[in-house]
């Protein structure tokens, strides 16, 4: 699955910025949709949204053959500083494969200077529907 | 400064996400996101974001907007048991509250009133700056 056929990725102005397989950085530029927060930040519940995107796409390319995700199990966020710059860099690394895998996710100012989050993302991993 | 009874005026972000405002007042807030009929992984990415904006919206209903403002989630977690369909019903409460900070319980149940996940989150409330002459 490609990035950008997840929902919401177009309207909230997220992007790939590096692939590595188990390591991923993303960027979400500030636009109309996402801001709504204290002081004019991004919204907290984009932020997490945003962090749960990461993880699931980490994890779907990391699957073995004939595996899928069922659901996320949990996820949980720390919110550091308020998310006021233009790129919300987002950073997920794979701590976990297997029937729960984890992703790890720090959200960054654009030029990682400043953390804004911090945040776990468990997901529920089984076989894949047989047809 | 929003009032905060209108803190939570996320219109575009609803619209786009599909999430529905159903009713704030006294410390409870709900909102509902609707679903396909079909339980797929990404059903939780609309109602993640639901999960925070009902829990901002719960503690807005406590809070003293003369001499106090809202400040920000803290932190929250949420568990999903399964993958919801039809729609989610988020439902937070203020479980209590301090000088600042506000505790919220949120829970999740899906069309069938089956409780498919639960949150737990805490809230920064501050003190309004006070500009006298």
């Amino acid at each position: 699955m490609e990035l950008n056929e997840y929902p919401f990725v177009t309207a909230l102005g997220i992007t790939l910025s590096e692939n590595q397989g188990t390591n991923a950085i993303f960027e979400m530029a500030r636009n109309e949709t996402n801001v709504g927060g204290v002081r004019n930040s991004i919204n907290g519940g984009i932020l997490a949204t945003y962090v749960e995107i990461a993880a699931h796409f980490i994890i779907r390319q990391n699957l073995r053959e004939r595996s899928e995700i069922k659901h996320t199990q949990d996820l949980n966020i720390a919110y550091l500083n308020s998310a006021v710059s233009k790129i919300t860099r987002a950073e997920a690394s794979l701590v976990r494969m297997g029937r729960t895998s984890t992703v790890v996710v720090e959200l960054w100012d654009g030029d990682r200077t400043t953390l804004f989050c911090h945040a776990r993302v468990s997901c529920a991993v089984g076989n894949s529907k047989t047809e | 400064m929003a009032k905060p009874s209108e803190f939570a005026s996320t219109g575009p972000l609803e619209v786009v996400l599909g999430i529905e405002r159903i009713s704030a007042q006294d410390g409870e807030a709900l909102y509902r996101v609707p679903l396909g009929p079909e339980p797929t992984p990404v059903n939780t990415l609309a109602i993640t974001t639901a999960v925070d904006l009902a829990l901002v919206r719960a503690v807005s209903t406590v809070i003293d907007s003369t001499v106090e403002e809202m400040n920000g989630t803290i932190e929250f977690s949420v568990s999903y048991l399964k993958t919801p369909i039809g729609h989610a019903d988020v439902l937070a409460k203020v479980l209590g509250r301090g000088e600042n900070t506000a505790v919220i319980s949120v829970t999740l149940t899906d069309q069938d009133d089956t409780r498919f996940g639960f949150a737990k989150g805490s809230y920064s409330i501050s003190k309004k700056n006070n500009q006298g002459p």
